[in-house]
């Protein structure tokens, strides 16, 4: 379960602070797999950043009883002068798993061959990300998080991304944001909407997307 | 893959005991990673900390030395005596300017949400003590075999006690600093400003009791002199500083680290913001 208890989010822009969570009220499912879909800018990755505790809401609070991944990918926490076996290693200790099996198994999983023990920095963007996607797979959360994209690479990678994923969700969950609506459909069971600060809920994702597919297609409105 | 009894206890109900195994776990990796970035990728990084500070010594022992032609103020060699000052406001200096920078430094790491802020604090200037440490370690063995001079520090329980004084004092004003910069862009010129004063007026080149009054009182109040005058006694067997008053010097450190800490609770999400 996720609880979100009277939060209250906003971040701030030149034209002063935009609110992303007005008073959310909400029990999220973690049993089911969950679908955000929002606009650019609507605060879909603030949302993200809120569950998963990398930051905290202005007021109310946010009660997990899942452990909850970093962002699916995430390539942030690597440093550059680092190898990639040292990040990986860094990652796991942070965790508390096993060293060297997350090790093992990330060599093994992004196939960076003699690069895994070359320095971050030298990676190409795709290196990196099938590093980060190796890291996030190694280590088992309750529920993990994903921020758009799903798998990184050239399709061979891709493939076996999805593959991994399918495995690692006999047992555990997602919660997806984003702004288009196919990986939704796929994946999630139930969906929400973010909004102009407002988080709608949906039993059903069809339903989702069918609102949203409302909001998208409204004629803009130029006065 | 598994960590120990994940399933069983999720994230939000870890007990004080985890949650500080948790605590530990963490600031120890976020060290060795620190080490690895901090000092670069070869030994020249880590030299660097021993050459900074052997500079400063040896150009200012030659000035006092053979310029000014000046006598040691205490025990037999001026060397150790600069020593012992200078390191002592390297400590203190280097802790406070490192951790002013550990928010910013590491705002990717903080998107783990195991990696805390205080963590952060804590495992810079964990690495900073050690190092500071060693190289005064280092510069004493150093000069022991340059000088020949007995180097021992005469009253360990006393050095100790000066030297946790002083990570004291310079932990809490690193912790204000960090949240400062986060409010602040230019905090770190004003701290600068009032830092670089103390090079001068914190008796690393002096005795306070050398200082006519008024002045003396003047520099009495900078609780890195009384630090500083409390490393001393630990090292030299017949001093004992009249002016010295250890009671002062904690309770500047008790106070920058409290005001540091509460500092840290009210912006806590302000330095979670992204930038």
């Amino acid at each position: 379960m996720i609880v979100f208890e009277h939060v209250h989010k906003s971040y701030p822009t030149r034209a002063g602070r935009k609110v992303v969570l007005d008073d959310l009220n909400l029990v999220l499912d973690t049993t089911k797999n969950i679908g955000v879909l929002g606009l650019n800018g609507a605060g879909k990755s603030t949302l993200l950043r809120l569950i998963g505790g990398a930051e905290l809401p202005e007021r109310g609070r946010i009660q997990r009883t899942a452990s909850i991944s970093f962002p699916l990918g995430y390539t942030g926490c690597f440093a550059g002068n680092m190898s990639g076996r040292e990040n990986a290693a860094f990652v796991a200790r942070i965790y508390g798993y096993d060293v060297n099996q997350v090790v093992r198994f990330v060599e093994a999983f992004a196939e960076l061959g003699e690069y895994f023990d070359e320095p971050v920095k030298t990676y190409s963007s795709g290196m990196g990300a099938r590093l980060g996607f190796g890291v996030s797979i190694a280590l088992e959360f309750d529920v993990y998080l994903i921020d758009e994209g799903f798998s990184a690479g050239d399709g061979r990678f891709a493939a076996r991304c999805q593959t991994a994923f399918k495995d690692r969700l006999k047992n555990s969950r997602l919660i997806i944001v984003s702004h288009t609506t196919e990986t939704l459909l796929t994946y999630c069971d139930i969906g929400a909407i973010l909004h102009e600060g407002k988080l709608h809920y949906f039993s059903d994702i069809k339903e989702a997307v069918a609102r949203y597919n409302d909001i998208i297609n409204k004629p803009l409105d130029f006065q | 893959m598994k960590a120990d009894n994940r399933r069983d206890r999720p994230m939000a109900q870890l007990s004080w005991v985890d949650a500080m195994r948790q605590q530990v776990r963490v600031i120890a990796a976020l060290i060795r990673r620190e080490t690895r970035v901090h000092f670069g990728e070869t030994r020249l990084g880590y030299l660097w900390a021993i050459i900074e500070p052997a500079l400063h010594l040896t150009v200012y022992a030659l000035l006092f030395l053979y310029i000014l032609r000046r006598p040691t103020p205490l025990g037999g060699s001026l060397v150790l005596f600069m020593l012992t000052g200078l390191m002592t406001y390297f400590l203190f200096s280097k802790i406070a300017i490192y951790l002013a920078t550990a928010v910013d430094g590491n705002r990717a790491l903080l998107n783990l949400p195991p990696v805390k802020v205080f963590d952060v604090l804590v495992a810079r200037a964990i690495l900073e003590v050690s190092t500071y440490l060693f190289v005064g370690f280092i510069l004493l063995i150093g000069l022991s075999m340059f000088d020949g001079g007995a180097v021992a520090p005469h009253n360990p329980i006393q050095l100790a006690a000066a030297i946790a004084s002083t990570v004291g004092l310079a932990f809490g004003f690193g912790i204000v600093n960090a949240v400062m910069c986060a409010f602040a862009r230019n905090w770190m010129t004003f701290f600068g400003l009032l830092l670089s004063p103390m090079f001068f007026l914190s008796g690393i080149w002096f005795l306070p009791s050398q200082i006519p009054s008024p002045f003396r009182g003047y520099i009495l109040y900078n609780p890195l002199t009384h630090n500083i005058m409390w490393v001393r006694s630990g090292f030299y067997r017949d001093y004992h500083p009249s002016d010295l008053d250890r009671g002062y010097a904690v309770w500047w450190s008790v106070l920058a680290l409290a005001l540091g800490l509460a500092l840290l609770r009210v912006a806590r999400r302000k330095l979670l913001e992204p930038k």
